[in-house]
């Protein structure tokens, strides 16, 4: 894969993240801030799969397999905690 | 050029991705609750990131194609998991959150009378209104006419918030819906719902023991209805009790009833009830059996076989009106053979010619897909006709004619 399209990507997922950083920041109730984690987990695991091909080495998307696997276990314990809770 | 051919892929496998996730994050933002930001989310936790990943084997290395092999099983496991888990979490809140008042359910005695008992959904649209001078007229001051509104937890943003705005306002277009019937020389009672609309009608429907069921429909073509979801063609297709859908044009015409028949039971059942409903209203009935010529190949170039074949078709027609006239207990005078480009074609250009007050057609009960792609004879008369369209399920009991 060239080298370009690779970066020109890398830049686009960085925007998409800014933008959820955004969509975190203009959720009110929590269950919604955990919903735009998920989503924020998922754009890093995109990023760094990314970085993956620029850099050509397949350690990042190691770390991106371990960030998704606590991600998922995070959003599991979350919801589970704002259910008892009663969310806010 | 494998090489080209390849970056090429990965190219574009990385650029859907990435307008994938796009989309999504779009939508995150601007959907304004949960439930619509789960579906927006599920576009960036799912396809977006699987396809990114799949990009991965146009890299040519082995490590991260394995690495990357390994990430996609998970996310393709775990990421339906982590939405269901929120939307499940969302929706026990909800239900916590979004009952404020107490239950209103109906019951059988709500609706006294000797005569007609009619459920009218009614949410404030220019169709229901017209759906609720319909259901007036129908009814008459002899029965009674019960008007629901169902409030669905999802179709608001912010419901949980404000349980009791939401009750006000249901309150508020019930009450103007009964002022409307009332005048319109029915008496009416209201009956608040909550969930979804066609299981609730319907269910309603069922333990009000209404002998019809009044929906406004927004007149959506065929196509349109089956991708979004028609309420009224929903209702229509699943209700046990015949169902009237008013069209957005739709106006109870001043000719008689036209009942709609083609020698099926479910067929004679439609025009019992339409001889029940014309017992009722006096409007004179109508049974037309609508057919289209057979094509066969070959023939167009014969015009001595095609006007055989055109006598055969009308005399079959007479002798299926003759025979259902005669089952029906019909005056041979009130029946009529029309013929057109299609079955439904032929029924609606007669009841415009006749300014019919109401069609009544059988329904054969098909699903919602499978009337979309085979096209439903009810559906067509439903899109098209110029008056209200009373559907009759398999089975349904015909309205009390007293």
């Amino acid at each position: 894969m060239p080298g370009e399209v690779a970066a020109v990507a890398l830049g686009w997922a960085t925007l998409l993240l800014l933008a959820g950083g955004l969509a975190l920041l203009r959720s009110r109730e929590t269950l919604q801030r955990v919903l735009v984690f998920d989503v924020l987990v998922s754009i890093v695991v995109a990023l760094l799969t990314i970085l993956s091909y620029l850099r050509e080495v397949s350690y990042y998307v190691d770390a991106a397999l371990a960030l998704a696997l606590l991600s998922f276990v995070a959003t599991l314990v979350a919801v589970n905690h704002v259910t008892r809770e009663g969310g806010g | 050029m494998t090489e080209t051919v390849v970056d090429v892929i990965g190219a574009g496998l990385l650029g859907l991705g990435l307008l994938l996730a796009t989309v999504g994050l779009y939508g995150v933002l601007r959907m304004p609750e949960i439930f619509h930001q789960l579906h927006a989310a599920g576009l960036v936790t799912g396809p977006a990131v699987l396809v990114i990943l799949l990009a991965s084997v146009t890299t040519g290395r082995a490590d991260i194609v394995t690495s990357a092999a390994l990430v996609f099983v998970f996310v393709l496991v775990t990421a339906p998991l982590a939405g269901h888990s929120i939307a499940q979490a969302a929706w026990r809140l909800a239900e916590a959150g979004g009952d404020g008042g107490p239950e209103v359910r109906p019951r059988a005695d709500t609706l006294r009378g000797q005569g007609m008992r009619t459920l009218v959904a009614y949410d404030g649209s220019e169709n229901a209104k017209r759906a609720l001078a319909v259901a007036a007229r129908l009814t008459g001051d002899a029965g009674s006419v019960a008007v629901a509104n169902v409030a669905s937890p999802l179709g608001e943003p912010h419901f949980a918030e404000s349980p009791d705005a939401e009750d006000t306002e249901q309150e508020r277009l019930l009450a103007e819906a009964r002022t409307e019937v009332v005048r319109g020389g029915a008496p009416a009672v209201t009956v608040r719902l909550r969930g979804d609309p066609v299981t609730e009608l319907i269910d309603a429907g069922g333990e009000l023991d209404a002998d019809l069921l009044v929906v406004g429909s927004r007149g959506r073509g065929r196509v349109t209805a089956a991708l979004l979801g028609s309420v009224s063609a929903a209702v229509a297709g699943r209700a046990q009790s015949p169902v009237v859908v008013v069209g957005p044009a739709a106006e109870v015409g001043e000719g008689p009833i036209v009942a709609a028949v083609d020698g099926s039971e479910g067929s004679l059942e439609a025009a019992r009830v339409a001889a029940a409903l014309d017992h009722r209203l006096g409007l004179g009935l109508e049974v037309v059996h609508a057919y289209a010529p057979r094509p066969v190949p070959g023939t167009s170039a014969v015009p001595r076989a095609r006007d055989e074949l055109a006598r055969a078709d009308e005399e079959r027609a007479e002798r299926l009106l003759g025979e259902t006239a005669a089952e029906l207990g019909v005056p041979a005078d009130a029946t009529r053979a029309v013929r057109g480009r299609s079955e439904a074609a032929a029924l609606v250009a007669h009841a415009r010619e006749v300014d019919a007050a109401l069609v009544v057609v059988g329904s054969r009960g098909q699903g919602a897909v499978r009337s979309a792609l085979l096209g439903s004879f009810s559906t067509s008369v439903l899109s098209d006709a110029h008056c209200p369209v009373v559907v009759v399920p398999p089975g349904a009991r015909a309205p009390a004619s007293s």
